[in-house]
């Protein structure tokens, strides 16, 4: 399935079709990131109930040193 | 004590994070720093190359996170950054930061009051980051902002206080906590801020940068106490004129 993550095409797997999955998939189940699924914010909970679609928008930030 | 919404700190010094030269650098300037509270911006994240987790050896407990919403141009960008940062169930004060262009890289008022507007409707403890203007962070304050964050100059300038008098301005009629954030360049800024009775400092470059990050982490701290302490003190008035401090007695021809 294709997906938009942060801006980019990704090409992942039918099987990663939660979130947390594409949590899983990328490695990143340990790291503190924050999620956005359509423009909208998901929090921890969230992201084990939303299941993936073709085309969704996903961006996957985290925070960085700033002032 | 500092008191931001339901949140009180003991240091009235907020750090940020951005530009160290290496994280043990870093983590020694915020302990010799003292303070509660640490800044930290949004990024995407490289998913070629996730790297360190910026904040995972961070107490929680010692620390407070203060998201900022740095890279916003619209209200509507500053939002979605907050709501983010909110979403991480770490934090739920933000730093508002709608910056406008280079080389000023002043605040955008019209955008920051928007933004701080819908926050403060979400429930969020909102900080926005504003230019020096009096009925700038008048307005802020009527719309419920927690706290004020005018600029002493611009950001990483180091200029130090540009206008005091506006300055001065904006913490005798604030009701709610000033926080004087960027430009500070040295510690005399910090305590010449502290002094005026802000409520606070926030700054990143000027420790960030400084030849010995941790050795001015202190001094800031030091400048702030200094500054505080001489608030609460009460300055004496200016006079244009001398006043002694010792007996005027006449000694010609006695």
């Amino acid at each position: 399935m294709n997906i938009i993550i942060n801006q980019k095409n990704h090409n992942i797997p039918d099987s990663v079709s939660s979130i947390q999955e594409l949590r899983r998939h990328f490695n990143l189940l340990t790291t503190n990131v924050m999620i956005e699924h359509n423009g909208v914010a998901l929090t921890a909970d969230q992201q084990g109930h939303i299941q993936l679609e073709s085309g969704d928008k996903i961006e996957i930030v985290r925070f960085v040193g700033g002032g | 004590m500092l008191h931001i919404g339901n949140y009180s700190f003991k240091s009235r010094l907020l750090l940020g994070t951005g530009k160290y030269e290496d994280g043990q650098t870093q983590q020694e300037a915020v302990l010799a720093s003292r303070t509660n509270v640490l800044t930290f911006a949004l990024s995407r994240i490289d998913l070629d190359n996730i790297g360190p987790d910026p904040i995972e050896h961070l107490s929680r407990e010692e620390f407070t996170l203060l998201p900022n919403t740095a890279g916003a141009k619209t209200a509507d960008e500053a939002v979605r950054l907050a709501r983010l940062a909110r979403s991480s169930g770490i934090c739920d004060m933000i730093k508002v930061e709608v910056i406008g262009d280079p080389p000023t890289l002043l605040p955008n008022p019209v955008e920051t009051l928007k933004a701080t507007e819908i926050l403060l409707n979400e429930g969020f403890t909102v900080l926005p980051y504003l230019s020096d203007d009096p009925m700038l962070a008048k307005e802020a304050e009527a719309l419920g902002a927690h706290a004020i964050m005018p600029g002493a100059s611009p950001i990483g300038s180091g200029l130090g206080i540009v206008n005091p008098y506006n300055l001065q301005l904006i913490i005798e009629q604030s009701k709610v906590p000033v926080i004087v954030d960027a430009g500070i360049g040295a510690p005399h800024d910090a305590c010449e801020a502290m002094q005026y009775g802000a409520d606070g400092i926030l700054l990143n470059s000027a420790v960030a940068k400084a030849t010995d990050p941790v050795k001015m982490a202190n001094a800031m701290r030091l400048a702030i106490l200094a500054g505080r302490e001489g608030y609460e003190a009460g300055r004496i008035p200016k006079s244009n004129v001398a006043t002694a401090s010792s007996p005027q007695e006449n000694w010609a021809n006695s």
